[in-house]
Formats: structure tokens, C-alpha cells, sequence
């Protein structure tokens, strides 16, 4: 262990001797994986954003000139389901926005910080692939029948359509939950791995 | 991002503490790239957290940290290798300016570097002469752990390099 002490020495005084005096940039790296992933959230906040607007101006456009108290209660349906798309991601994306205060804690307290904000972001996009896109779907659905007939009542009085409205939700939710999936496997799969494997190195 | 200017004392701790940076960077990034990128993100988390540094431990002790915390965190978002042509007109990249080291202490660093990641984090404090209670306090270990835990790597370094 002696020789290894001597070595390590070394290799100070190496470094040491071998530093050029450079004015020091504070500034991120382009390449950082957390960062891109909180840069997409942020874009996917945006997206939430101007379809929360979107769907409340509309509804209340609707509830002020529209003729249909139906197309009203799909529009408030989309309205909250984009509010409660916003209450999942908002939280996390300003939990991760202040991750420097991890930086100088602990190496577990920062890996569990990563992991945990990573799966939890992840795990809430899944979540909302699933459960919302299909009910979006079936609500799409409906609006363009009572557009064009008139009620809703088209779709109940009629099994097939509503078998295929239900159909349609289901094919989409699924499409919409298996790409979510994936492609957060693709994009942060290995990172996540990467950071598990980190923390079991610490058990 | 850099709305603040960094203030003239951490530029001034980070130019007197660079080392650590240097050796952390050797110790985690694999080619030029990968140093100058590591470096950048250390000096931006070290700029980052400086607000909260109270001087409850040496700045040095500190700078190791969240040196440490990034190096254990930081991953590239791609593996795409782009524009190394200008990479000499952009500046120093740092550890590249490093004397060679001799073959014996080459061989440590090749060593240390095989390690698991959070091992090296580990030997390297400990080389650096943080005891114990330190590393555990910096590592979120408990302190018999870290103990057991340099047994171990002492024992795996001492291997390699008997193996040569």
C-alpha cells in the first residue's frame, strides 16, 4: 500500500506541474444527459401550456357563443385533462431545474437524486400516454360525430360506432403507452441504467 | 445560463484548487473530448453550488465533492463524435498538459481507472488522505462500510499491478 501512496504522489505532483493557468468558463457542456432531459420536459411544458390555453379559450368561446352544451363538456373534459397533464410534469420539471443543491451533497444523495427524478419524470409520461391519450382519443372521436350530426346521442343509439370509438381509444392508448415506453428507453434507458448501477456499487 | 458572473474569489479557489479537477478528470473521462466536456460541467456546478458552500469544510474539500458528485453523474447524451478538427484552436483540453507519468505510476492510474466507478471516487479520496469519517460523510456511506470497502479495493489495486 506504501508503493501506492508513493505513486499517487506522484501522479499530484505531476498534475500539479502540469497545469496551465486558464481563465475558468462557467458554463454547462452541450453534451449533458440531465440537462437534455430537463430541456425536453421544459419543451413538453410548453406544449402542455399552449394546449391548456388552446382548449380553455375554446371552451370558453364555446360556453359564451356555442350552440352544443355537448361540445362544452368534451372541451372542459380535454381542458382538465391538459390541467392534470400539468399538475403531473410541473412539480418534477422545478424539482430538477434545482439540482445544484444535490451536487454538493452526498454521491448517494446525488445518484438517488437522479435516479429518482429521472424514473419519476419518465414514469409520468408513461402514465400519461396511457391513460390520457386514449381518452383523448375517444373524445376526439365524439367531437367530430356531434359536429357533424349534431349530438352525441348519434354514437349511443348506434353499438358499432361506439365499439369503434372505444376501439380507436384503445389502439391509440396502446400505440400511444408503447412509443412512450420505447422511446424513453432509447433516449435515457442507459443513463438509467448507468446511475442503478452506480448506486448498487454503493450497497 | 451564465447571467451571474462568477465572483472573483471562486475564480480565484478554482485556479488555486484545479488540480483536483485535473486528477478527477483523469481518473472518469476517457479521451479529449470527454475531459474538456467534464471539465466545463465541474466548473459549471462548482459555479452553480458556490452559494450554498459555508465553510463548513476546506473549499478544497468542498470543490472535491461536487467534482466527484458530477464526474459520478455526468453522461454524454450522445456518442456522436463532431467537429474534433477545431478542438486544438478552442484551448488547453484539460489534463492534456500533464507530464508523462513513469510506468509504475501509469500503471496505478490504469488501475484505478478500471475500478467501478464510485470505487474510484473512494481510493481516490482515501489516497488524497480524507480518513474514514470523512469519506463516509462525503460518500453517504456509513463509516465500517467505506472501511470494508477500501479493504477491498486496496486489495484489488495491489492485485493489477503485482500482475502488472
Amino acid at each position: 500500500m506504501e508503493d501506492i501512496e508513493k505513486l499517487w504522489r506522484e501522479i499530484n505532483m505531476q498534475t500539479e506541474a502540469g497545469e496551465q493557468p486558464a481563465e475558468p468558463v462557467f458554463m454547462p457542456s452541450a453534451q449533458n444527459m440531465f440537462a437534455e432531459m430537463v430541456r425536453k420536459v421544459r419543451h413538453k411544458l410548453w406544449f402542455i401550456y399552449a394546449f391548456t390555453a388552446a382548449f380553455g379559450g375554446w371552451l370558453l368561446w364555446n360556453m359564451l357563443f356555442g350552440q352544443s352544451r355537448e361540445t362544452t363538456y368534451l372541451l372542459l373534459a380535454m381542458f382538465l385533462f391538459s390541467l392534470v397533464n400539468l399538475r403531473l410534469v410541473l412539480p418534477y420539471y422545478l424539482r430538477m431545474k434545482k439540482k445544484s443543491v444535490s451536487m454538493s451533497g452526498t454521491f448517494r444523495e446525488t445518484l438517488q437524486f437522479y435516479h429518482q427524478q429521472l424514473t419519476t419524470i419518465i414514469r409520468q409520461e408513461n402514465r400519461m400516454a396511457t391513460f390520457f391519450t386514449p381518452f383523448s382519443a375517444m373524445i376526439g372521436f365524439a367531437y367530430a360525430i356531434i359536429d357533424d350530426k349534431g349530438s352525441i346521442q348519434f354514437i349511443l343509439d348506434r353499438n358499432w360506432l361506439l365499439l369503434t370509438m372505444v376501439i380507436t381509444g384503445i389502439v391509440v392508448g396502446a400505440l400511444g403507452a408503447w412509443m412512450a415506453v420505447w422511446m424513453n428507453r432509447v433516449a435515457f434507458g442507459k443513463y438509467l441504467d448507468y446511475l442503478k448501477e452506480n448506486l448498487r456499487q454503493m450497497e | 445560463m451564465t447571467n451571474d458572473p462568477a465572483p472573483s474569489e471562486l475564480l480565484q479557489l478554482v485556479q488555486q484548487h484545479a488540480g483536483i479537477l485535473h486528477k478527477i478528470i483523469r481518473l472518469y473521462a476517457d479521451d479529449a473530448e470527454d475531459r474538456r466536456d467534464l471539465y466545463q460541467e465541474m466548473l459549471y456546478e462548482t459555479w452553480r453550488a458556490y452559494p450554498g458552500f459555508r465553510g463548513a469544510s476546506a473549499f478544497s474539500t468542498w470543490l472535491y465533492r461536487v467534482a466527484l458528485n458530477t464526474a459520478l453523474t455526468f453522461r454524454k447524451k450522445t456518442l456522436r463524435k463532431v467537429n474534433l478538427v477545431g478542438l486544438d484552436a478552442a484551448g488547453q483540453v484539460p489534463g492534456e498538459g500533464i507530464p508523462a507519468l513513469s510506468p509504475a505510476a501509469e500503471l496505478l492510474y490504469r488501475a484505478i481507472r478500471q475500478l467501478p466507478e464510485t470505487d474510484r471516487a473512494i481510493i481516490s479520496l482515501h489516497l488524497d488522505s480524507y480518513d474514514n469519517e470523512e469519506i463516509a460523510a462525503i460518500s453517504g456511506m456509513t463509516k465500517n462500510h467505506v472501511a470494508v470497502k477500501l479493504h477491498r479495493i486496496k486489495t484489488e489495486l495491489e492485485n493489477r499491478l503485482k500482475r502488472g
